[in-house]
């Protein structure tokens, strides 16, 4: 195993204690502060230093239209101003925004909802000039533990298909998996990081090597047009090139977009518990849509 | 359930047209939307018809300026279209 990929497995070891650890804390809004803290700590002090990570942070655009309040984001101090900032809370321009990041503790059917619905606000706001990467900026969201991954993925995947370009852009649990947007290349999904009509959603059960991947694909969106980051993927070969994806036919895909009641059926299937496979719950949601 | 391997292939500044390299942009460009306007395109062959570029489709539909021969701070080199939109025709 890789130097590389221990390292990232120790950090995900810490995290996860500490994790259980702030557990103890009854107060829910000071547990939350914690979990957030601890995941950002790691995120600050491995990201590209070009790239700063703000805390709490809000962002609005050039008619004032104000974003919700996100966890964290990773904005371009080199170059771009902030608007306010006081204490903890800082405003940032929309163009200035790289990744806006939305922390959870546990990934439930609310908490997916939620990240959604923020992204699809921050992907209308309207662009003044060039943002210093994508504009409006993508979504990605971290969550410590997900009581059902393959549920998860399904409100992920059909949430796609219906606001392709609100889509968050990527999803990781800690010590479980990827939830993400890729293209077909060939027989291989490459995974794009912008969400745009087309692409698939796709799911990687990374384990232990999420947070590896993550922090990449993190690294990624926000090197502001490096290729340096490439490089990265020499560094855990192993990791990068034996991770397999799995995800949704287009025709499971289009059957549950274009008919709610067709939607509610597939998803009372991976409603079910997670110690059920994934693909025979797959099976199951096609076969409730009496697709072959 | 239909299962890929992942392919995390390096992104290239690289335009090309049938596989061969027809230009290279300034940087690494995200695409995205409608359309794409790379800043600079040092030109290695015919842009014209349909380009690909990191796996999308791309045409080009209009240039600001065409350049002969550049001489600047990153040294010579032609030659070269500025402000170059591109229509993004898929993936």
């Amino acid at each position: 195993m890789s130097k590389t990929r221990e390292w990232f497995r120790s950090y995900s070891s810490l995290l996860k204690a500490r994790f259980s650890a702030s557990g103890l804390i009854e107060h829910r809004v000071t547990k939350g502060s914690s979990r957030e803290a601890q995941i950002l700590d790691v995120l600050s002090a491995l990201l590209p230093l070009r790239i700063s990570v703000l805390r709490d942070g809000v962002i609005i655009d050039s008619s004032d239209t104000e974003s919700p309040k996100f966890d964290a984001l990773l904005v371009d101090r080199q170059f771009w101003p902030l608007l306010m900032q006081q204490d903890t809370v800082a405003v940032a321009m929309l163009e200035s925004v790289l990744v806006a990041v939305e922390i959870k503790s546990s990934l439930g059917s609310k908490d997916l909802t939620d990240i959604i619905n923020k992204s699809s606000f921050l992907r209308t706001m309207r662009c003044a000039g060039r943002g210093a990467a994508v504009c409006p900026p993508v979504v990605v969201a971290f969550a410590y533990e997900c009581p059902n991954l393959p549920l998860a993925f399904f409100d992920f995947a059909v949430n796609f298909r219906l606001n392709p370009t609100k889509s968050p852009s990527l999803v990781c649990t800690l010590n479980s998996g990827l939830l993400f947007l890729a293209h077909v290349d060939g027989t291989a999904l490459v995974p794009t990081d912008v969400p745009t009509a087309g692409l698939v959603p796709a799911i990687a059960g990374a384990g232990e090597d999420s947070l590896l991947i993550f922090l990449y694909f993190l690294s990624r969106m926000a090197a502001l047009g490096s290729d340096t980051v490439d490089t990265m993927l020499s560094y855990s070969t192993p990791v990068f090139a034996a991770t397999r994806v799995h995800h949704f036919d287009d025709e499971f895909l289009n059957a549950v977009a274009r008919d709610e009641g067709a939607r509610l059926r597939a998803r009372e299937c991976f409603k079910r518990a997670q110690s059920t496979p994934f693909e025979q719950l797959y099976g199951d949601a096609r076969s409730s849509l009496k697709l072959s | 359930m239909p299962e890929s391997p992942l392919s995390f292939r390096t992104r290239s500044p690289e335009l090309r047209k049938g596989g061969t390299v027809v230009g290279v942009t300034d940087r690494i460009y995200d695409v995205s939307g409608s359309t794409v306007i790379f800043e600079e395109v040092l030109l290695r062959g015919d842009l014209s018809g349909e380009l690909e570029y990191n796996g999308t489709r791309l045409r080009v539909i209009k240039v600001d300026t065409a350049i002969g021969m550049l001489v600047d701070q990153r040294g010579p080199r032609g030659p070269v279209w500025k402000g170059v939109t591109c229509a993004i025709l898929g993936i």
